[in-house]
């Protein structure tokens, strides 16, 4: 057993998770390892603070605080929201900015999709509207049309 | 004094008013988990949150644990989220950056001996604010929650094996940053 194991042994031994028999076998390894003995003896002032110097003492309302949360959403609940309502506003931020943004995508995918339907032939309704201008101007430019044809006067 | 079990059942056939014996029973645990994961300024608003969280899941404890090894692992999960959220903040902040370079002197004589590193609890939270944010859960439920190693397997869901490795590797993290500091 290397040295690093032996270590991971007595820290073991020092949180008292041994057996008695392992537990004798780590006992008298620190007795003859000064390095261990020392990393042992610091860990055991670290172990004491840890455990004498945490001590905290809530407010006196907190218990009092936490309930009305809760009657809070008791309430909210009874209300009529619908419990899926709820738990969509409860998320996190970012998962509702990713639900946002999948609508939007699928949402903009239909939407060019029946834009491109309306000008036919793949075309959308934008390019629909060019290709027309451009068929009339060039229909003037050849004198087929008069310009008040073009601006849309009709004939008398 | 009711078990918790039997609490827990209480407030799940409808009456959310018997949550107050858990929260009475448990916030000076959570509390004091939740200052030495989160740190002393956001310490209660996450106890009060963790404890809205356990609230919200009673219906998932299934009893496998003990209810305070359960409650154990909803909170210390809840201040690993306050912290992932934390990091992802501070990464582009300035605050971040002159963290990262800061040290700080733990005693004015540089030749203490090893356990003078830890002779206070600011010592103690200034090293575990710079520890991962798993070796430093692991660290808090074993020295101060004083967890077993088969309730630290339940509470994190991870092997005994692991437990071993994890809290060995923490402890060494912990002494090397200690010394660092110095």
């Amino acid at each position: 057993m290397d040295h690093e194991s032996i270590k991971l042994k007595i820290y073991e031994f020092i949180d008292g998770e041994l057996t008695p028999e392992e537990a004798g076998q780590a006992a008298k390894h620190l007795e003859t390892c000064a390095d261990c003995r020392e990393e042992a003896d610091s860990w055991k002032s670290a172990k004491a603070v840890f455990q004498s110097g945490f001590a905290v003492t809530p407010a006196s309302d907190f218990s009092d605080r936490v309930m009305m949360k809760i009657r809070e959403r008791e309430n909210a609940a009874a209300k009529g929201w619908p419990s899926y309502i709820s738990e969509l506003f409860a998320l996190p931020y970012w998962e509702l900015m990713a639900a946002a943004a999948s609508f939007f995508i699928v949402f903009s995918y239909f939407f060019v999709d029946q834009v491109r339907e309306i000008g036919g032939n793949g075309e959308s309704s934008i390019d629909f509207v060019y290709r027309s201008q451009e068929s009339s101007l060039a229909q003037m430019a050849l004198g087929g049309i008069d310009n008040e044809e073009a601006e849309g006067v009709p004939y008398e | 004094m009711n078990s918790d079990h039997e609490i827990v059942r209480n407030i799940l056939s409808g009456n959310p008013e018997a949550f107050a014996e858990i929260v009475h029973k448990y916030q000076e645990k959570v509390l004091r988990l939740c200052f030495s994961m989160v740190g002393p300024a956001d310490a209660e608003d996450a106890a009060q949150e963790a404890f809205l969280k356990v609230y919200d899941s009673l219906s998932k404890f299934r009893g496998e644990s003990s209810f305070s090894t359960w409650l154990y692992r909803v909170t210390s999960n809840h201040c690993l989220d306050i912290l992932a959220k934390r990091k992802r903040q501070k990464e582009d902040s300035l605050e971040g950056i002159i963290e990262k370079s800061g040290e700080r002197n733990f005693s004015d004589s540089s030749t203490g001996a090893a356990s003078d590193k830890f002779a206070d609890r600011e010592t103690v939270v200034w090293v575990l604010e710079r520890m991962p944010p798993e070796e430093r859960a692991i660290l808090v439920l074993r020295e101060i929650e004083g967890l077993s190693y088969t309730e630290l397997s339940q509470a994190m869901s991870i092997s005994m094996d692991l437990v071993k490795v994890r809290l060995f590797r923490a402890r060494k993290l912990f002494q090397k940053i200690a010394k660092k500091g110095m």
